[in-house]
């Protein structure tokens, strides 16, 4: 079974996303935050993980922090960044360019 | 979040992510070797030059830093790739092959002089190999490890041989590029 990490500070909608992938039969786990789910990633054994920032502003640190503990992995997971607002231009989306990492707006 | 339209869009966007990993997973590397100087008519014909080696995967070039002496055990074993090697045979045949005798000889330039091989410095050069290419497998993301791809395995006579577990291919260039 495929093992999802959810990384999202919002409580009410981390637990909506776990719901929807168990629903489709993967193995999830949810952190608040990415101190907390350090462990987890470190473990190696993930395949993807769902991060959840808290605003635009903390995206470059939440990316950097996610970079950095993926970096010593043989095999790395997928990134997922889920962005909870509207985009404002290309900015964001290269920026996931440039990690490697997908960036999807969910409104 | 609003409705189950957005949720249905994230599901989406992780099956797919998940199955891309899936079906990289199960692609596997390829070693490519690749000889300039070629003549015209043939190929691995005496006298072209190996001029280094990399990994195909999934579609990245990933170099595999070997000096000449790396180069031309690697070479060895990718074309003798469907054959488990003793370090004898690999011995004899660095030695007495017109190709490795006459490595470079099609090309201008000045060229390094071809290594002597002991026995001894093909089992460091073997482990060096397989050591380049478990750093290049682990750059470009591939979950296979050094024992996965470089066996070695003891024959009943108790002779250890060794052998490339990776899809090969020597790619030829006619002259070399700059």
């Amino acid at each position: 079974m495929e093992r999802v990490l959810i990384i999202d500070p919002d409580a009410m909608h981390a637990a909506e996303l776990q719901d929807g992938m168990e629903a489709i039969g993967y193995d999830t786990t949810t952190f608040p935050d990415m101190r907390n789910a350090l462990g987890a990633i470190k473990e190696g054994c993930l395949d993807l993980i769902v991060v959840v920032p808290r605003s635009s502003l903390s995206l470059p640190d939440a990316l950097t922090s996610v970079g950095s503990a993926l970096k010593d992995l043989v095999r790395p997971p997928e990134i997922l960044f889920l962005l909870r607002w509207k985009p404002r231009g290309p900015a964001e989306r290269l920026l996931g360019d440039r990690w490697s990492v997908q960036v999807l707006y969910e409104r | 979040m609003s409705g189950n339209e957005p949720l249905g869009r994230i599901m989406e966007e992780v099956e797919y992510l998940l199955a891309r990993r899936r079906v990289r997973a199960q692609e596997r590397p390829r070693l490519v070797v690749v000889h300039e100087q070629r003549q015209p008519s043939a190929e691995c014909s005496p006298g072209e030059i190996i001029d280094r080696c990399y990994l195909q995967y999934p579609d990245r070039e990933i170099p595999i830093p070997l000096a000449l002496p790396g180069l031309m055990l690697c070479d060895c074993m990718v074309r003798y790739n469907n054959t488990p090697l003793s370090v004898a045979r690999m011995e004899r045949i660095l030695a007495h092959s017109a190709f490795y005798r006459r490595l470079g000889a099609n090309s201008f330039e000045r060229n390094e002089r071809t290594p002597h091989f002991t026995r001894v410095a093909l089992r460091v050069y073997l482990s060096r190999l397989g050591s380049q290419i478990a750093k290049a497998l682990k750059k470009g993301g591939s979950a296979l490890r050094k024992e996965q791809v470089l066996i070695s395995e003891t024959t009943e006579s108790n002779v250890a041989v060794h052998y490339l577990n990776l899809p090969v291919h020597i790619l030829h260039r006619m002259t070399r590029a700059v």
